[in-house]
């Protein structure tokens, strides 16, 4: 599964840290996401999309292998 | 849903440990204890792997069996007192504390699984040494307490980690145990099982410390 939450990140000019606070989350659930090392639970992919204003599908998307 | 798996997964850890209690006190079974212990201590461990993934769907993770954080701490005090007794008292040499200690024994075998006297195996006191209890109920203890309680921030992240940490010192110790089995023999054989049961706990604290650790690392490279 692809994502863009770093450019997602880079838009809103906010570092990690800040993220994870707001969220609610470790800062390495965040890394971890950032780095496709980890899929997050639907309940943080629906938060994420809330704090950016964005849909779902518009942040993570799926690849041939999934 | 959920609350009806965790009865059934109750009643059958209840169910399971009576019947091999009965069925092994009818046989006289010498080492009854040891074997309930393990079943009731891999019920739990099933339990408790359960209830983890259950909950990872929480924003938080409401963990009801995870310890609070200040009991890492203390597990940490009790894991040096169990190595400290181990050095200065040691395993061998006489304690007058240590060694002639009042025990409540529930089955005691006697030595070389021979009853050489008519006391009755079941349930009674006698004076033994209680170094190796002492050590070993302070081991497990504190590595419970510092592999089970929270993290000063715990989250479903974590909890992966935690779950594949549990699932990887499984494996980890089953091969060791197994390489045990088949290339140890003699009487350091009988020390294994014991052995195995700590390090299983061991292999779990530093592979999720390990891996936390590495994540901690990874996040504070990128900004």
């Amino acid at each position: 599964m692809k994502n863009n939450l770093k450019v997602e990140r880079a838009i809103k000019n906010i570092t990690q840290e800040e993220l994870s606070k707001q969220i609610g989350v470790t800062r390495q659930a965040i890394n971890a996401v950032e780095l496709n090392k980890y899929v997050p639970s639907t309940v943080l992919s629906l938060k994420l999309s809330n704090f950016f204003g964005k849909t779902v599908n518009e942040i993570f998307s799926l690849e041939d292998t999934d | 849903m959920s609350q009806r798996k965790r009865k059934h997964a109750f009643a059958l850890a209840f169910i399971g440990s009576s019947v091999l209690f009965i069925l092994l006190s009818i046989n006289y079974y010498k080492n009854i204890i040891y074997i309930i212990l393990f079943v009731i201590y891999y019920c739990l461990y099933v339990i408790y792997t359960l209830h983890l993934y259950r909950n990872l769907k929480y924003k938080r993770m409401k963990t009801k069996f995870l310890f609070p954080n200040k009991f890492n701490r203390i597990g940490l005090i009790l894991l040096c007192l169990s190595i400290l007794i181990t050095l200065f008292f040691g395993i061998n040499g006489e304690n007058k504390l240590l060694t002639k200690f009042p025990v409540f024994y529930v089955y005691d075998s006697g030595p070389f699984l021979q009853d050489t006297t008519n006391k009755s195996p079941i349930m009674g006191f006698k004076y033994d040494d209680i170094r190796f209890e002492l050590s070993i109920t302070l081991f497990v203890l504190g590595c419970l307490l510092v592999g089970f309680s929270k993290l000063k921030s715990e989250d479903e992240f974590t909890i992966k980690l935690r779950l594949e940490s549990l699932l990887w010192a499984m494996y980890i110790n089953y091969a060791i145990f197994l390489f045990a089995v088949i290339f140890i023999y003699g009487m350091f054989f009988i020390q294994i099982p014991l052995l195995s049961t700590l390090a299983f706990l061991v292999i779990f604290i530093a592979r999720f410390y390990y891996v936390l650790y590495q994540s901690k690392k990874s996040a504070s490279y990128e900004k």
